[in-house]
């Protein structure tokens, strides 16, 4: 995906495994209202089935549409395995895609249980399943496993050498996970650029750390 | 292992991105991954079912299966291992190495690590690493240190998908069975298939649970596949190794040597020689127990039509014959031929009682009597909002019918007609009267008002002329002479012509006459005016 701005964006859509699991959560947490209200509301007599029928129709039908349009493309299942709904450019979902999206939900249901849902999910390149497909829509992973640089830190150390940014990338991406890395394999990567470190071993491994430090602008 | 090789686009992952990382391998390679596994695992199925056929044992057949899936798994992760390297393996290569391929660890996984939960993540630790001992352990360890809660889920979900869709493969089968005859199928199937179920109905379902899990259990392999992979670049930082190789090549300015040596390596490590395929047939057992006859023998019960001797016996009293037991055998056979006594099944529709609305709804113990009174209070007053809404909803309808409804708004005003014009001449006299109030008195008092206030109105506008000293312009309106009046400035008239030229305006334009005293009072203001006038002029 590129915005006008030309800056290139990656969704990367989610599939059937963590949906299933975003779902499960979700049911699980629309099954306990439901339950609650029919308890407390089972003692109000007819007009406690009323109000028990029209909490059943929101929690099933609204909740989604709701939490997807006000919460982000979020409900608390996708919020919780750390999903989206976004339409497929990448903007945030509508009312109209998501009220599709989620009346299609009885397509995917059938024959039981979401049964054309999954096989066109498992199917589908991006993992969508009918309902996305009509409403034009992806579910996409939101958090992403970089964090704050935890690159160590070491005195900077000048580079020898121009570098541009997708190597100087590298290079800041072995600091921040040197700490994962056992000794020797640091070492091993380390001494895949002598022509950079100028030496070999625990020395490479510490310049290497020194130039990523430069390169984050850290003195 | 060259990490050169790789054909995925290699970057720290979350552990549910590896596992559709995974799923995109297995769409990737999904030709070469279900032709060869249909190729090996379908001969193994139908083998066990016949077997289970023949030794009614069809269930254990389909539960032999399901514990012997570690060692299909093989099939996807012996693909999918060598794809992600750039040399994914041809379907006959494939089921070539399932003889020889990955069975040292197979004992330990079909015996005490069958029911693991990770297994997608630590089976590729056994099937690519082949570690033993306390080396083994550790490395799991390792591996499993960030991912077996992913893969345990995975796993979960699996089974459920699986179970899901075999059900699924069944419903879709209901679904195109007619509505109409949707209950009597049921019927038939509840009865004919689920309580007693044929051999045939067993071996379909296992076909069933066949189908399911070849769509899921690679899409599984691949998920575990896909965990492994994300661990191992965690690990051992395989992105940064690639993008080091990269950045030392372009420094170096020279193509490296390694790839050529790589390139020889693999060359050598080509799959072994064929070995005979697996001895399944000696599962084969020759004597053919025949255990599954007894059919159980239908007993057709005779459709005897109940004859009514009482009343023969009554209607021809002494007369009656009885007859023997070969006519009455006969009479019989006479009455269940269908032709004389022939059934017809009508349906129809009864309704059933209604449930009695009056009866009150009980709660679930006398205590509790005060909520069902709540709950009636509550009904009322929801009814009675109701209904205010539908008024409140009627009374804006009406008032906004024009811009809601402009197309029924339109209809009525073209019925409504205007109101007639009401025409008036008006006799101008060629001059005022001297007495002014006077005229005017009369005029009104002989009912024609508007005449009465026209001829006041008149005599006004000559008098502002005479002020100003200039005539009005030809056609001037009522307004335009109030303009001129301004021009009087302290003048006290132009109060007076102001109050008369607004009466006038309401008697023309709406109907509307002022009183007798509220004109009494401007002619007394108007006769006032003159004499003030006159004696100012003196």
């Amino acid at each position: 995906m590129e915005t006008p701005e030309g800056i290139a964006l990656r969704l990367r859509a989610a599939g059937a495994l963590p949906r299933a699991c975003a779902w499960a959560i979700d049911f699980a947490i629309r099954l306990a209202v439901v339950w609650i209200c029919a308890i407390v509301l089972a003692l109000l007599g007819s007009a406690g089935m009323g109000l028990y029928l029209i909490v059943l129709f929101c929690v099933f039908w609204v909740y989604p549409v709701l939490f997807e349009v006000l919460r982000d493309g979020q409900t608390l299942g996708k919020r919780a395995l750390g999903l989206r709904v976004v339409n497929a450019n990448g903007t945030p979902v509508g009312w109209v895609a998501s009220v599709v999206r989620n009346l299609m939900r009885t397509v995917d249901m059938l024959p039981l249980m979401y049964g054309f849902g999954l096989v066109a999910s498992l199917a589908d390149t991006h993992s969508r399943r009918f309902g996305d497909m009509v409403a034009g829509t992806l579910v996409i992973h939101v958090e992403n496993p970089h964090g704050h640089s935890s690159a160590p830190q070491v005195p900077a150390v000048p580079t020898p050498i121009p570098l541009p940014a997708a190597e100087q990338a590298a290079i800041v991406a072995f600091a921040e996970r040197a700490r994962l890395l056992t000794p020797e394999r640091q070492q091993e990567l380390a001494n895949l650029l002598p022509q950079l470190t100028q030496a070999r071993g625990a020395v490479a491994v510490q310049r290497l750390l020194g130039l990523a430090n430069s390169f984050l602008g850290r003195r | 292992m060259r990490v050169e090789g790789l054909t995925v686009a290699l970057r720290p992952r979350s552990s549910w991105e590896a596992t559709d990382l995974g799923f995109a391998l297995v769409r990737r390679h999904a030709g070469t991954i279900w032709r060869s596994w249909v190729l090996v695992t379908l001969p193994v199925f139908l083998l066990l079912n016949l077997a289970g056929a023949l030794l009614d044992l069809v269930g254990l057949a389909v539960l032999v299966f399901w514990w012997l899936k570690p060692v299909f798994d093989r099939v996807p992760l012996f693909i999918l291992s060598r794809a992600v390297f750039g040399a994914a393996p041809s379907v006959a290569e494939t089921v070539r190495a399932q003889a020889s391929w990955g069975w040292r660890s197979m004992l330990p996984w079909l015996t005490w690590r069958r029911l693991h939960p990770a297994r997608g993540l630590v089976l590729p630790v056994d099937l690519l690493e082949g570690l033993k001992g306390p080396r083994r352990s550790e490395r799991v360890r390792v591996l499993q240190r960030a991912a077996s809660g992913t893969s345990a889920l995975t796993t979960l979900v699996a089974v459920n998908m699986e179970t899901m869709l075999s059900f699924s493969i069944v419903a879709l089968a209901v679904m195109f069975v007619p509505i109409e005859f949707l209950s009597v199928a049921s019927k038939a199937v509840w009865e004919d298939l689920l309580l007693d179920m044929p051999l045939w109905a067993r071996l379909l379902q296992n076909l069933c649970y066949w189908i399911a899990m070849s769509v899921i259990e690679p899409f599984f392999v691949g998920a575990g596949f896909g965990l492994y992979l994300n661990r191992r670049t965690q690990l051992e930082a395989w992105d940064v190794e690639l993008a080091f190789r990269r950045l030392a090549a372009r420094l170096a300015g020279t193509v490296p040597l390694l790839v050529l040596a790589a390139g020889l390596l693999l060359a050598t490590a080509l799959p072994g020689p064929l070995r005979a395929a697996e001895a399944e047939t000696a599962k084969e057992t020759p004597e053919q127990q025949d255990k599954v006859g007894g059919v159980a023998a239908e007993t057709v019960e005779e459709d005897t039509a109940g004859a009514a001797p009482d009343s023969l016996q009554r209607i021809f009293a002494g007369e009656y014959y009885e007859g023997d037991a070969e006519f009455r055998a006969a009479v019989d056979k006479a009455y269940a031929d269908p032709d004389l006594s022939p059934k017809t099944t009508v349906t129809t529709w009864e309704r059933i009682a209604p449930p009695d609305p009056s009866e009150p709804f009980k709660p679930v113990s006398p205590s509790l009597q005060w909520i069902q009174t709540v709950g009636q209070g509550m009904a009322f007053v929801a009814e009675n909002i109701l209904w205010v809404l539908v008024a409140v909803l009627l009374v804006l309808i009406v008032r906004y019918h024009r811009l809601w409804l402009s197309w029924v708004g339109d209809r009525f005003e073209r019925e409504r007609q205007p109101d007639p014009l009401q025409e008036h001449a008006i006799a101008l006299p060629d001059r005022l009267p001297d007495d002014l109030p006077g005229a005017v008195r009369t005029l009104w008092r002989q009912g024609q008002q508007r005449a009465a206030l026209a001829l006041l109105y008149r005599a006004a506008v000559l008098r502002l002329d005479e002020r100003l000293g200039t005539p009005a312009p030809p056609g001037a309106t009522e307004s335009e002479c109030l303009r001129r009046a301004r021009r009087l400035g302290e003048d006290a008239y132009a109060g007076l012509f102001a109050r008369i030229v607004r009466c006038w305006q309401a008697a023309a334009y709406a109907r509307r006459l002022p009183s007798a005293a509220e004109l009494e009072n401007l002619l007394t203001a108007w006769t006032e005016a003159r004499t003030e006038a006159r004696s100012v002029v003196a």
